[in-house]
């Protein structure tokens, strides 16, 4: 099933900040959304994600506008945001337990997506550290994990490698690159980096401001 | 380099200064201290009461004497501030003064007074008396003719001693414990919008407002964090103030007269209202922590919460009773949840339960329910502060 983006649109107070957003993204791809810092990426995906509201615009998935299930809608998407932070005296153990908790049907669930983070995640002994010790790399690293863990229909990552070193942005890529794959979801990711889009997607649709 | 400090200098005061909810902060001690003269002001007891004294028994000498200082002599015990009941050992007077009071506040404080001063110069009174009569040869009497003791009725609790030592004792409890709720209360607060701003602070927000929780669990869970919080920050309170009673009392050599020998009823009714005062000073936390983007505007705001938990606790470390506070004043107070945790530690002394108590649980019931929706709003709506870069 597509999701597809219907003219979205939204303002703050006087900024424009979306002025008719459109496209569509496949199963199994990812799909990439570029554009320059303020062109909207951050607003677009937000929105997407339910966690705020545009002025108007449609987001179809499986005939339905999430828009108006967000409760639906939040159980379909799994969002990573911009520059999310972490609970600093949790270990990151604790953060993709939290998560699993939240989005498993029952304890089996939860298992599985716990192990399933453990190997996205990849951090070994650390992960039983509290994240206030984490590199900047190893918080996106669990974030990624986190997010992807819960094997949601739709994938949604801000800037998903902003502020990480080229090590742990190349691991990075390849793990969201595999999990469109492997699990035929449906990932959004946005950057305003040409050369990682081209790395990282398979289709990308291009936010340009207007100045008007 | 001199230009480069001013122009750091310059650069953070004009970041400050350019908020205007700074302001607000500046405002504070203004408003402190506008309340503190008038809270001083209210705390007054009503305008003088002539004392009701009734004395058992006939003797001219001490009723001529009490009515030269202006004392109502009452015809019945019924009523009276003091009963004066009197022996005559061959000229030698026995005296007791039963002082009978039903709150510990600044208008029996002033009776007592009262009543210590005249009672203090009765006994020169009487020898001078003695001595102008003349044929009286018993040296001894004449140098020590009376005897003075006193018994203090506070409802149901008799104390034989002077009723100024109640009031000597109550008023270190009555600055101690309000002073501690007061830090416990700011404690609890901003313990509470801690819980919602370290979120935006540390950025897991808007993780948390992406997962399929609805917001009311989400205000729930926060609520529950918040709850234990309170509780369990009244607990340590609770027990620092049985300790300190227990250690306050041993000081005086007066346990088993007064605190900690409380009223069952008293304790469960303080330990109901302090929870909810703390519960009450705990949402509208939450709340601050909800409307705030960081926590410099969060101080901000709890800089202004502090305001409504700190009038009870300079009314009540003023002296001030609410059986006698009068006009905006006593509905400020009313309104207040803090006020009723305050006011019944009193209790502890007087052993019977402040007349508002009732009130007060529905007070911070009905006001601890209003601020929660509004929580509740906040966090449903679109006011939750997301972070964003300008453009550019
Ligand atoms: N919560 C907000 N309040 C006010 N303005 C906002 C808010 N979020 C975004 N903007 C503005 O909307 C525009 C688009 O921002 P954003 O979506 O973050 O862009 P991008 O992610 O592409 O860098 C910018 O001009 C930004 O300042
Ligand atoms: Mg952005």
């Amino acid at each position: 099933m597509p999701l597809m983006v219907r003219d979205l649109r939204k303002r703050f107070g006087k900024t424009e900040a979306l002025k008719g957003v459109s496209f569509e993204a496949f199963e199994g791809e990812v799909f990439g959304l570029l554009g320059p810092n303020g062109a909207g990426k951050t607003t677009t995906l937000r929105i997407i994600s339910s966690v705020l509201p545009p002025d108007s615009g449609e987001v179809i998935y499986g005939g339905e506008n999430l828009l108006l299930n967000t409760n639906r809608a939040r159980e379909l998407i799994s969002y990573l945001p911009e520059d999310a932070g972490t609970y600093r005296n949790l270990t990151g153990y604790e953060h993709l337990e939290l998560t699993a908790r939240i989005y498993a049907k029952d304890e089996r669930e939860m298992r599985e997506f716990i192990e399933d983070g453990i190997r996205l995640a990849d951090l070994g002994d650390r992960l039983f550290d509290k994240t206030k010790a984490y590199s900047k790399g190893m918080k996106r690293r669990l974030q990624i994990a986190r997010a992807l863990e819960v094997s949601p229909k739709i994938a949604v990552l801000d800037e998903p490698t902003s502020g990480v070193d080229v090590f742990h942005a190349i691991r990075i890529r390849e793990i969201i690159k595999d999990f469109a794959k492997r699990k035929g979801a449906v990932v959004i990711v946005s950057s305003h980096n040409m050369f990682e889009v081209e790395k990282m997607c398979d289709r990308i649709a291009i936010i340009l401001e207007r100045y008007s | 380099m001199k230009g480069k400090i001013r122009a750091l200098i310059k650069k953070d005061v004009l970041d400050v200064l350019r908020d205007p909810k700074v302001y607000l902060g500046f405002l504070l001690p203004l408003i402190i201290f506008a309340a503190f003269g008038a809270i001083s002001q209210a705390t007054a007891p009503p305008s003088y009461a002539p004392l009701r004294v009734y004395v058992e028994g006939k003797w001219g000498l001490l009723t001529s004497y009490l009515k030269s200082y202006g004392i109502n002599i009452t015809s019945v015990p019924q009523g009276a501030d003091a009963i004066i009941s009197f022996r005559n050992a061959s000229g030698f007077m026995e005296l007791n003064v039963t002082f009978l009071m039903k709150d510990v506040n600044q208008l029996y404080y002033a009776k007592a007074e009262e009543l210590n001063y005249i009672m203090d110069r009765l006994i020169p009174y009487y020898r001078d008396y003695l001595l102008n009569r003349s044929g009286l040869q018993n040296y001894m009497i004449i140098e020590n003719p009376a005897n003075l003791s006193f018994t203090t009725v506070l409802n149901s609790a008799v104390y034989p001693f002077n009723p100024l030592y109640i009031f000597e004792m109550s008023q270190v409890e009555e600055l101690v414990a309000p002073t501690i709720l007061f830090a416990l209360s700011i404690e609890v607060a901003e313990m509470s919008a801690t819980l919602i701003t370290v979120e935006q602070e540390e950025k897991t927000l808007e993780v948390l407002l992406s997962m399929p929780v609805r917001r009311w669990e989400i205000l729930t869970s926060k609520m529950i964090s918040a709850l234990i919080i309170s509780v369990l920050s009244s607990l340590f309170y609770i027990i620092g103030l049985f300790v300190f009673s227990t250690e306050y009392m041993a000081f005086f050599g007066l346990q088993g007269y007064l605190a900690p020998e409380f009223e069952t009823s008293v304790l469960i009714v303080f330990i109901l209202l302090l929870i909810m005062s703390t519960v009450f000073a705990s949402s509208l936390g939450l709340l601050v922590g909800l409307i705030s983007k960081d926590l410099r505007v969060a101080n901000i705001y709890l800089g202004i919460i502090t305001v409504p938990i700190l009038i009870p606790t300079l009314f009540f470390i003023a002296g001030g009773s609410l059986s006698y506070v009068s006009g905006p004043l006593k509905y400020v107070l009313l309104a207040l949840p803090p006020t009723y945790a305050i006011d019944v530690t009193r209790a502890f002394i007087t052993r019977v339960l402040p007349p508002y108590w009732g009130m007060g649980v529905l007070v911070s019931v009905i006001e601890t329910s209003i601020i929660i929706y509004a929580a509740m709003l906040t966090i449903s709506g679109k006011k939750v502060k997301l972070p964003h870069h300008k453009k550019g």
